[in-house]
């Protein structure tokens, strides 16, 4: 089902079409741009703004800004398209290649405009581009333009694969800058009217899109990717990485223990508190423990600390974490550091227990 | 706000522009930028041209919110960071900040504050409430195993003063949160900074 953009009364435009014929001293400063979730009549076509952004050409300061804003994310047959259109201002002294933007990906068809990802972060998910058209890209073909010009809003567009039913709004990267419009509403149907250019300005219809039988050779799994949740406790003690299915939890080996101990400190009570209380929540399967050193001292006594701290922890977290879990506890020593032992802050970061575990999909 | 409402502000806005002889940006409608005059006769809202220019803007960032910052010598040079804005809904939070450096005409810093990675991944929002610090979320490839970049913006390969917009999407913050702390790699932290619910 196609569902049209939401329209809005004009009478407020002819009010402010007359205020400003009666204000013949009004500087000339370009109109704000829409509100995000407004549509607006552009030249007879209904344009939906869900939000704008700004990026730099290649990271670059000393370019021209470029603006643009994102019009859709259209569930259609087989897919997800999204709309976005970008340009430089009047003001700007030249064209802008949209390489310098879009960089190629060997990933991709070489006309593919690859650089865009939707982020769904409630369902813990990215998605990227499909890819796999034999005849043409799901995308824009870009080398069927190769240059903004100043003054022009380009609209280009990509398939990415469907979306969850449930997925409601998702945020929009775009270009290598990834430059973020969020809480687009994911909606219903391709854009209308199409246009005949491949590459309309905005307010000159909608390019067509590939839909339907023509995404059949797409690779839809490749392009959905997990995405991961990162916070650390504000006591420095913890610091968590999850994705929909695992959770990571690094904990501060200098919190937890005395230099070369494996005695839990009265520190650490709070941090093992709450993460037991998270697993007794949600957690399932089993859960690994593992114990790491810096590279002081010699290999065997490290392994030997590394596997005490861990079977601490795991002694310290087990009474309070349910039943739905089990545990291992491993000892690495210093053989997986996750910086090299080169400096004081280095070393410790590597003394660290891991602990990882499965999450209950119903609990996300 | 609907555009209604935002086009009875823009008509306002001219009303007021009127009045005085300021060069300071205004969402007046123009001849040039033709945004909502141009085409008005023709029950049109823009022309193609006035939507362009409404959206394209005059090529600056100085319409953008200030709601913190922070600056100080980043690896030899002058860095500045406008906090734009830190919204937040139960999907998560939105950090949006300006960087601003004197162009030296070689590559940006913070090559050593933000690590092996390109982007800006570093930063964070504090949630006291909740005791976490928030950070960016990543994208691992398809197979679940290796980075394959971040829910941020691309650190910036050159700063200048004329600004460029970094943003990076964050876990939710706890509900009702209405100001945090926004910590940047290599700048003192900034607390206090507004929280905008949606």
């Amino acid at each position: 089902m196609q569902t049209r953009p939401r329209r809005t009364p004009r009478w407020p435009v002819a009010l402010l079409a007359a205020a400003a014929l009666t204000l013949p001293t009004a500087p000339a400063h370009a109109a704000a741009a829409p509100e995000p979730g407004s549509t607006v009549d552009v030249a007879g076509v209904d344009v939906p703004v869900h939000g704008t952004f700004s990026l730099r050409a290649a990271g670059n300061a000393s370019r021209d800004l470029v603006r643009g804003a994102v019009h859709g994310v259209r569930r259609v047959e087989g897919g997800t398209a999204v709309y976005l259109s970008l340009g430089l201002p009047a003001s700007a002294s030249r064209s802008l290649p949209l390489s310098s933007i879009f960089t190629r990906s060997r990933d991709y068809e070489s006309s593919a405009l690859a650089a865009v990802t939707l982020v769904d972060r409630p369902g813990m998910t990215a998605y990227v581009p499909l890819r796999g058209g034999d005849a043409a890209p799901y995308s824009s073909d870009v080398s069927e333009f190769r240059a903004l010009k100043p003054g022009e809003l380009v609209v280009l567009w990509a398939v990415f694969p469907e979306l969850p039913a449930g997925t409601r709004t998702v945020d929009v990267l775009v270009g290598d800058a990834r430059a973020a419009v969020t809480g687009v509403p994911v909606e219903d149907g391709a854009l209308e009217p199409v246009a005949d250019d491949l590459v309309p300005q905005a307010g000159e219809g909608w390019p067509k899109i590939a839909e339907g039988d023509a995404l059949a050779g797409a690779e839809a799994p490749w392009s959905v990717r997990p995405l991961v949740q990162h916070r650390g406790s504000v006591d420095e003690v913890t610091d968590v990485a999850e994705t929909a299915e695992e959770v990571d939890a690094t904990l501060a080996a200098d919190v937890l223990f005395d230099k070369s101990s494996a005695t839990l400190t009265a520190a650490s009570q709070d941090a093992i508190a709450r993460l037991a209380a998270d697993i007794a929540a949600r957690g399932t399967g089993e859960v690994r423990v593992v114990g790491h050193t810096d590279s002081d001292g010699s290999d065997s006594s490290n392994q030997t600390l590394s596997e005490q701290r861990a079977a601490a922890v795991v002694a310290a977290l087990q009474p309070a974490s349910g039943t739905a879990v089990t545990f291992v506890a491993e000892g690495r020593g210093e053989s997986e550091p996750v910086a090299p032992n080169t400096s004081p802050e280095n070393m410790q970061l590597n003394r660290r227990v891991t602990v990882s575990y499965q999450v209950q999909e119903a609990t996300r | 706000m609907s555009r209604t409402t935002v086009v009875a502000a823009l008509a306002a806005g001219v009303l007021l522009v009127a009045g005085c002889s300021s060069d300071e940006p205004a969402p007046a409608p123009s001849s040039s930028g033709g945004a909502a005059t141009a085409d008005a006769g023709q029950d049109h809202d823009y022309t193609v041209e006035g939507f362009a220019s409404s959206v394209l803007g005059d090529g600056t960032l100085d319409d953008l919110e200030d709601v913190g910052s922070a600056s100080g010598e980043i690896e030899g040079g002058q860095v500045e960071a406008q906090i734009v804005s830190v919204v937040a809904d139960a999907a998560g939070t939105e950090l949006v900040v300006v960087l601003r450096g004197d162009d030296t005409g070689s590559p940006s810093r913070w090559s050593e504050s933000r690590g092996v990675f390109t982007d800006v991944r570093g930063v964070e929002v504090v949630d006291e409430a909740a005791g976490w610090r928030l950070q960016p979320y990543t994208i691992l490839d398809v197979s679940g195993e290796s980075d394959l970049g971040c829910a941020c913006s691309e650190f910036p390969y050159r700063l200048g003063e004329d600004g460029t917009v970094v943003q990076a999407l964050l876990p939710p913050l706890t509900e009702g949160t209405t100001s945090v702390t926004v910590a940047l790699p290599g700048l003192e932290p900034v607390p206090g900074v507004a929280v905008t619910w949606r």
